[in-house]
């Protein structure tokens, strides 16, 4: 009877490594132009702002001045959401449009296995 | 900080919510402005999209609500900011009255009609403790509604009929009429105060009023119409106290539309003084004058964004 705990202890394991932070990794391609098709000449940095879906970001960036075409959110990302995100270019105080929209879902939480005690 | 650097140009909007519904938001057209003051409505949907719409075009772009807390226009529509204020019309005391008791109604001003049932429009009390509630609840249900980064108050200062004449009538200025020195000291103390409750509640948020006093704890006030052009160097002097950023507001009437002079001649005169220019041709038609310059060129928005 005692070999059923292994099975319950993995369980266990498992449910232990559900518990690391949920993360949207963000990628875009470069901004190389103006709007007016001009080739930019200065630094060009990045701001991420999250939105709701469908919706344009109504709040403070989550992230500026960033200069690589990447980014790491990790916080703010709940079980069993949807999380959307956009990017603007800055060059020289002037911001751009927002980026198109981009989501990541993330799956419920599985529940944490019950405790089982032999008396 | 966004307001930094930026032409001091800024337009109102009109558009209406059925003009919202047949797609004519103008939305491009108020993105090229820095500033909006938008109106306020019970169509809440079409009108936040509208606004992040605006703000999808110029994430730079600040955004101002409206409210008229001075007096009774409500409709009887219920939404942000309307349910807030409509508390206020079964309370007697919210309301300015005469020595007789009866309410003191804003001049000339155009019945609000509900249905079949049309009603004067009457001056709201902003000594009473219900009315400064009252503003800050519908401020509150406003800004939680819509993107809006501050406020803009219509009629907010002290208007001769909102006081009492020598024998306790309405003062309406006719002939021989002497309002009470004391009642518009007390009336400018109350609207002070109620300035002061509403900057204590949302002390961050950008307000704005419309009217002849000044207010050191909004961020500016605006001046109407071409023949007031006059008050426009006092209403930019910076008083004591006054919170920045300090956004002192012109608004004109061109009669001739997007290309009349004035636009040009107005708008150098009030932004020599620092004042921000608004003009308005048309009323829910949003116009980019000539004389406006074209906004700086801004990079291109990212692409290809993906989230894994």
């Amino acid at each position: 009877m005692k070999k059923l705990f292994l099975p319950l202890l993995l369980l266990a394991v498992a449910s232990l490594a559900q518990t690391a932070p949920n993360t949207a990794t963000l990628t875009w391609t470069a901004v190389t132009a103006d709007t007016d098709g001009s080739a930019i000449s200065g630094a060009v940095t990045y701001n991420v702002y999250a939105s709701a879906q469908g919706a344009a970001p109504t709040g403070a960036p989550l992230a500026t001045g960033l200069a690589a075409l990447s980014d790491a959110i990790s916080t703010g990302l709940a079980d069993g959401s949807t999380d959307c995100f956009n990017v603007t270019a800055v060059v020289a105080g002037q911001q751009s449009a927002y980026s198109n929209q981009a989501c990541k879902s993330f799956p419920a939480g599985i529940p944490n296995a019950p405790t089982l005690t032999v008396k | 900080m966004r307001l930094s650097g930026v032409p001091h140009i800024f337009v109102v909007d009109y558009v209406q919510p059925n003009q919202l519904a047949a797609g004519q938001g103008y939305e491009s057209i108020f993105a090229l402005y820095p500033l909006i003051i938008a109106g306020q409505s019970y169509a809440t949907g079409l009108v936040a999209t509208h606004l992040n719409t605006i703000r999808s075009i110029n994430p730079n772009i600040v955004l101002i609500g409206y409210l008229d807390p001075m007096q009774d226009s409500l409709p009887d529509s219920t939404g942000p900011g309307y349910d807030a204020m409509q508390y206020l019309e079964g309370i007697e005391s919210a309301y300015l009255h005469d020595a007789n008791g009866k309410r003191l109604l804003v001049p000339g001003a155009q019945e609000v009609c509900n249905g079949n049932v049309c009603n004067a429009v009457a001056y709201f009390n902003p000594a009473s403790v219900d009315v400064q509630n009252a503003v800050v609840a519908a401020v509150k249900v406003i800004l939680a509604a819509y993107p809006f980064d501050g406020m803009f108050f219509d009629n907010y200062d002290v208007q001769g009929a909102m006081l009492l004449d020598t024998t306790g009538a309405q003062y309406l200025g006719t002939a021989g009429q002497v309002y009470s020195a004391a009642n518009a000291a007390t009336m400018l103390t109350s609207i002070t105060t109620l300035a002061g409750i509403i900057r204590a509640a949302f002390p961050t948020i950008l307000i704005e009023a419309n009217g002849d006093n000044a207010f050191p704890l909004f961020n500016g006030e605006m001046v109407e119409l071409t023949n007031q052009i006059s008050r426009v160097p006092g209403q930019a002097a910076v008083i004591p106290g006054r919170v920045t950023p300090f956004i002192p507001l012109f608004e004109d009437v061109p009669v001739s539309g997007p290309t009349d002079p004035i636009i040009a001649a107005d708008m150098a005169y009030a932004q020599s003084f620092g004042t921000w220019y608004g003009a308005q041709a048309t009323y829910e038609i949003p116009i980019w004058p000539t004389a406006f310059t074209v906004p700086a060129k801004m990079p291109r928005a990212p692409a290809n964004l993906v989230a894994q």
